[in-house]
């Protein structure tokens, strides 16, 4: 509780400390730039004659991809229709209008009018960067982006995918996890851990157990529930089975950290400290385990090799008649 | 914190009353005049290009760990071999296949073909190795009828098997997946877009199990032959302002084996000389997922209903493979195991102005199980009976509210806050109900040019009832994923760019506590703390340098009994992983010949076990595991077509587990292990391969 003055200080106080500096200080000209509507009057033309291969940034490689080529739909296309716009416009698809940008402005480049700026160069609050990308996508896949995790944080789009390359690195099985690990780099840390789902080798990709768009849960699982994006892969322990063992059933993660851990089998402890946490019936499930229990001072059947599992093998559930301890 | 999130959500609605000036930020198209837009300057790609990569791969030495993921566990040459070939054409014909990984058993092959927003076929085959261990060892021979040399001398404990060593043979566990999937996109009249996909996946090898005769056991191999097939299919309609879909889809899973027979390696009691445990049983599972969407002045509503089965009805196996003991017949001949399983998830999510919006949000998952339950006479170590037992199976509902408001104080900057509600019930347990409360503050901001900040605070609350001895756990311990429980955590993460200036700093932490107040025995407490730094460079779009730190520590507190009464010991365990990351690259070096990159990466896991036992402490020794890679890599251009690629990695691994490290195959008595032991490796990797470019 004693966080809370704090939080609520940075709160009221924050609005004074920022004032007019702001980095979506053009979001007012931007917006009214939209409402406007100057198109240009050459299209992507106009744009080109300037942003050619020798720009600080260069715009080429937009040109291998998609959103480049001229194909219904794309910003490329050939279309003339109001009905089918943004298509068709160029450029100013995803950067706006052009309004007064291309005029001539020779004393003061920073004079020049600017225009809608994505990723790093970004000159937008998320929200209207996004909104440029959501007139065209706005498909199945992104209707729980609103609300969704990563919207409330204010990311945009440009934060993960890269447009202006011949191929957006984030939809590559081999570099996906580097654009993920920019945010979560504890994620990053946990794959070189004692066990870990083989994703530094890009064999397991995040967009196999996340819907990074949304799914309407806060983890953005592909699956209805955690234990149903398991079984995916492991649809093994999916059952029912005659004997089941109830966290199993419940969650996953009751026992497992997906992403690594410093314990076998992505454990978060190991067994027998992890069992005994709810195990404590009389008999060897109360008895504390010890160090002297160890080579050289002794070797407990409870305790080293696989513990608990030397002989509760099927942990996971059973299907034989006497499986009742899930030891068959 | 409850209160102080619920003013923040009534301070929100006046603010919505207040105010109703929501964002717009609709393009308006009225001025475009696009007729003659020509786009002279814009380069054509269409036609063929491509690139093929081959080359070859050494590795110094055989270790699982090694090539755990990536299939070079051999000290082997392997090829590699890669490459792509795309095709565009004028008439938005597209076609492309991509190659990965051919010479190596993590291989992937993906090709489509299609026709952009009309239709597109897909295909991709996909070879996921996971070698687990290469130090295993066992006397046992066979695959799903395990037996022991014909010599075999039987005992009451490991040192009386006295051909044990012996007849040890090394064994390699770890299993490989290859999956093949198609699919298919259509998309007809603008607004409909079908769907189809179509995998099987087999899964072979063997995995490490064990089995047991009572209070004798054996570590052994579990053989795996595995094949899962998933077809889903979907039909989407979709307009400006919403859309429909309706889903199907169907997994099947089948075992090859059903059951593993084992010999008894000690000696018999009742005649028990084997022992048959069952494996996996073949399942299947159908889904039917309706969801919708639609927006109206500033208000998105999505909505989607589950309805969901999962079946298994594999024969069962008899009491026991012991013929020399009397067996009451079994109940039933199979499970006729079936759960039926719902959700139903609806989210409104409101822009209000342009500086509110909120989120309500409607979850419910039902898990009900409608196996029958079946009364047994189970065979304990295929030679004695306890008693009756019943099958177990258990039903679960889970219904969450969540609201949370957003206001965006200024620009750039929003505020959240949020209230989370949730319900969970379980049949057959020993804590029915739980309700949970959830409240959560975060702000985040981007309003500093050049700052990027977040925070978030969170507080939880669980309740449980009152626990029912069903069990015979003793009373005083509730388990740990039913018991009341406090938790909260802050999170916070910077992202700070230094004006005019191509350095990049990045830090984050998180600290989450968590405490169950109504448990005397079990699980008491689980900390994770966790921070990390990094800081880039990048002068030039072909320069980058960053170096960072991560550290996680996880801390927790089990408590039990040896009494079954009050506490009498306690568990202390602590995680503590730190991970260093270098980056550089370095690229068009020599006339824009030559890129050079370098990864130096160095994670350091310690895991401290504690117990503590009458006023006494008994640390065990350190659990390491030390991950430390370095990795080199050159291309260099000959020409615009031709390249050279070179690789030099070397990673290092020392590990340390006194779950294994010291335990031979018989230092257990009644344990006969594999005699595995923590890897320790130095293994060099070298790779070259010449790239050819064509278009």
């Amino acid at each position: 509780m004693t966080l809370w003055p704090v939080l609520l200080a940075i709160v009221l106080s924050y609005p004074h400390m920022v004032q007019g500096a702001s980095a979506d200080d053009h979001h007012d000209t931007l917006t009214k730039k939209l409402q406007t509507g100057n198109y240009s009057r050459r299209g992507a033309d106009e744009c080109l004659g300037c942003h050619d291969e020798t720009f600080a940034f260069p715009t080429e490689k937009i040109f291998h991809n998609a959103h480049g080529q001229s194909i219904p739909h794309s910003p490329f296309a050939q279309n003339s229709d109001p009905k089918e716009f943004p298509a068709g416009l160029q450029c100013e698809a995803c950067h706006g209008p052009a309004g007064d940008h291309s005029k001539q402005v020779l004393v003061d480049e920073a004079a020049r009018q600017p225009m809608i700026n994505f990723g790093e160069r970004a000159n937008a609050g998320a929200d209207l960067q996004n909104s440029m990308c959501l007139n065209c996508h706005n498909s199945e896949n992104r209707i729980h982006w609103l609300g969704s995790t990563h919207e409330t944080s204010d990311l945009a789009c440009a934060d993960c995918h890269q447009l202006h390359s011949a191929e957006d690195p984030v939809k590559k099985p081999d570099s996906q996890a580097q654009t993920c690990n920019k945010c979560h780099n504890n994620v990053a840390a946990d794959t070189f851990k004692h066990s870990a789902h083989p994703i530094k080798e890009g064999q397991l990709t995040c967009d196999d157990c996340h819907r990074v768009h949304g799914t309407g849960d806060d983890k953005l699982l592909s699956e209805i529930s955690l234990n149903d994006t398991c079984y995916t892969c492991h649809a093994e322990k999916r059952g029912p089975f005659l004997y089941e063992h109830a966290p199993v059933q419940e969650d996953c993660s009751i026992c497992h950290l997906p992403h690594g851990s410093n314990q076998p089998y992505l454990l978060i402890r190991r067994p027998p400290q992890l069992c005994q946490g709810c195990h404590s019936a009389a008999g060897h499930r109360n008895l504390p385990q010890l160090a002297e229990q160890i080579p050289p001072g002794g070797a407990s059947e409870y305790l080293l090799a696989q513990g608990c599992t030397n002989c509760h093998a099927e942990v996971h559930g059973s299907n034989h008649p006497s499986g009742d301890k899930l030891r068959r | 914190m409850r209160i102080l999130v619920s003013m923040t959500l009534l301070l929100g609605s006046l603010q919505v009353i207040a105010y109703n000036d929501q964002p717009d930020y609709s393009p308006n198209y009225d001025k475009v005049k696009n007729e003659r837009w020509r786009c002279r300057l814009c380069p054509d790609h269409v036609g063929v290009k491509g690139e093929l990569s081959t080359g070859a791969i050494k590795v110094s030495d055989s270790e699982a760990r090694f090539g755990r993921d990536n299939g070079l566990n051999e000290d082997d040459t392997s090829l590699a071999l890669k490459g792509y070939v795309a095709l565009n054409r004028q008439d938005d014909f597209y076609a492309s296949i991509t190659a990965r990984h051919l010479g190596l058993d993590a291989r992937r092959l993906d090709a489509n073909v299609g026709k952009h927003n009309q239709y597109e076929l897909s295909a991709s085959w996909r070879e996921i190795p996971r070698n687990t261990w290469s130090s295993a060892m066992t006397p046992y021979r066979g695959r799903t009828e395990l037996t022991l040399p014909d010599n075999w001398v039987t005992g009451f404990s490991t040192s009386d098997l006295t051909v044990l060593n012996e007849s040890l043979q090394p064994i390699s566990l770890g299993t490989q997946r290859k999956r093949l999937r198609t699919g298919v996109r259509l998309k007809f009249q603008d607004y409909w877009t079908m769907s189809a996909n179509a995998s099987r996946e087999t899964r072979k090898g063997n995995r490490l199990t064990s089995s047991d005769f009572f209070n004798l056991a054996a570590e052994m191999a579990s053989p795996i032959n595995h094949e899962t097939d998933d077809l889903r299919g979907k039909i989407k309609y979709a307009r400006d302002h919403g859309l429909l879909s309706l889903e199907y889809s169907r997994s099947t899973f089948k075992n090859a084996y059903q059951a593993l027979t084992f010999q008894k390696a000690y000696d018999p009691f009742i005649g028990e000389t084997r022992g048959r445990k069952t494996l996996a049983p073949n399942n299947e599972a159908t889904a039917w997922v309706l969801s919708g969407a639609i927006r109206i002045n500033g208000v998105a509503i999505t909505g989607l209903h589950q309805r969901a089965e999962a079946k298994q009805n594999d024969s069962f196996l008899p009491y026991s493979i012991n013929t020399s003991i009397t067996m009451e017949p079994l109940p039933s001949q199979s499970l006729e195991g079936k759960v039926d399983s719902s959700r139903t998830l609806v989210t409104i999510r409101g822009v209000l102005t342009r500086r509110a919006s909120f989120d309500i949000r409607y979850h419910s998952r039902e898990r009900d199980n409608n196996t029958p339950i079946l009364s047994l006479l189970p065979i304990i170590g295929d030679a004695f009976t306890l008693g009756p037992e019943t099958s177990r199976s258990y039903s679960f509902d889970n219904d969450q509210r969540k609201m949370a408001f957003h206001y965006r104080m200024f620009s750039g900057t929003r505020l959240t806050v949020g209230l989370h509600h949730i319900e969970r019930q379980r049949t057959r347990s020993e804590i029915s109900t739980n309700e949970e409360g959830r409240q959560w503050v975060k702000i985040t901001s981007n309003t500093f040019k050049g700052l990027r900040i977040s925070l978030e605070y969170k507080d939880s609350s669980r309740d449980a009832a009152t626990l029912r001895p069903i069990t015979n756990n003793n009373p005083l311990t509730v388990r740990y994923h039913q018991a009341a429980r406090d938790r909260s955590s802050l999170k916070t993460h910077l992202d700070y760019q230094i004006p005019n200036s191509p350095v990049i700093l990045s830090a984050s932490a998180g600290r989450s506590q968590t405490d169950y107040p109504g448990s005397t025995l079990g699980l008491q407490k689980n900390d994770d703390n966790a921070w990390g730094i990094n800081v880039s460079y990048r002068p030039t779009e072909t320069f980058f340098i960053s170096a960072g730190q991560d550290a996680q520590a996880i801390d927790s507190e089990t408590y039990g009994s040896l009494s079954f009464a009050a506490r009498d010991w306690i568990y202390l365990t602590s995680d503590d992983v730190r991970t260093t990351t270098v980056r550089l690259e370095k690229n068009g070096l020599l006339e824009n010949r030559l890129d050079l990159a370098f990864n130096y990466l160095y994670s350091d896991g310690a895991g401290d076990y504690v117990t503590s036992f009458e006023n006494e402490t008994s640390p065990f020794p350190r659990l390491i595991s030390q991950h430390r890679s370095v990795d080199l890599k050159a291309k260099y251009r000959a020409s615009a077509k031709l390249a050279v690629e070179l690789r030099l990695y070397q990673e290092r691994y020392r590990s340390a587990d006194w779950a294994l490290d010291g335990v031979a195959v018989n230092t257990i008595r009644n344990l006969i292990t594999m005699g595995r032991v923590s890897p320790n490796y130095s293994i060099n990797l070298a790779s070259v391969s010449f790239t050819y470019s064509f278009d």
